[in-house]
């Protein structure tokens, strides 16, 4: 299962299993994206490259009018996957405290 | 164990849900299970991609032998189309010039131990090897 929502911060919540099938989905909130947003991996236990791509448009797409996506709270496993990607240089990627 | 899946994105869920079984049967490490996951999507997912001109099942199989996991993955009825013929990606360029081709097949060749190609009487086979520390 995968969930995507928005809290009332505009802080992006994403949940669950981020694969190829649920791209349309978060694309939908993404895309409504248009300053810099904290997007909160507390709840994600995987994302591939489907979801890697959906976060690389916003971020290409933010950088045109100097904002960007701040990710946060990521798990060591995903994480893992950030670094392979080597998107630990094109992403804000805070640790935990 | 095999199980054959349509040839469609939508199938991922009973992919994954295949998986989860195996491997908990295998006993698999969280971290050589999400590598696993990892790589059968993204194999999975470019089957669907390029493998057209057939609409038949993708077979998806996997045998634990020790300290090692061999995941098969059939498409049939297929042209010849090895993903792992791609160049690798640049990783260290701008985000401006990055683009998302080609990222898939760089998680898989840096997760994984082994992935081998073969083609025979219109079948695509890719296996992959994952070695396991207990």
């Amino acid at each position: 299962m995968f969930s995507i929502a928005v809290n009332d911060d505009g802080e992006i919540l994403i949940a669950g299993r981020f694969d190829a099938s649920q791209v349309d989905v978060a694309d939908a909130v993404f895309m409504k994206v248009t300053s810099t947003t904290r997007v909160n991996f507390q709840g994600l236990d995987y994302i591939s490259s489907a979801g890697l791509g959906i976060l690389l448009k916003t971020q290409k797409r933010l950088a045109e009018s100097g904002h960007s996506l701040i990710l946060t709270r990521m798990n060591k496993l995903v994480r893992d996957v950030f670094r392979i990607a080597r998107f630990d240089l094109v992403f804000r990627i805070e640790e935990d405290a | 164990m095999e199980r054959n899946f349509k040839k469609d994105v939508k199938s991922l869920d009973d992919v994954f849900a295949f998986l989860d079984e195996e491997m908990g049967e295998l006993r698999i490490s969280p971290e050589a299970a999400y590598a696993i996951n990892l790589a059968v999507e993204e194999l999975f997912t470019n089957m669907v991609k390029y493998g057209v001109g057939s609409v038949d099942d993708i077979s998806l199989s996997l045998t634990r032998e020790k300290n090692r996991l061999t995941i098969q993955l059939v498409d049939h009825g297929v042209g010849m189309f090895d993903p792992m013929s791609a160049d690798e990606i640049d990783t260290s360029i701008p985000l401006e010039q990055r683009k998302i081709g080609g990222l898939g097949i760089h998680l898989v060749r840096n997760m994984v131990d082994d992935i081998q190609y073969s083609y025979a009487d219109g079948c695509s086979t890719i296996t992959v090897i994952k070695n396991l520390e207990h």
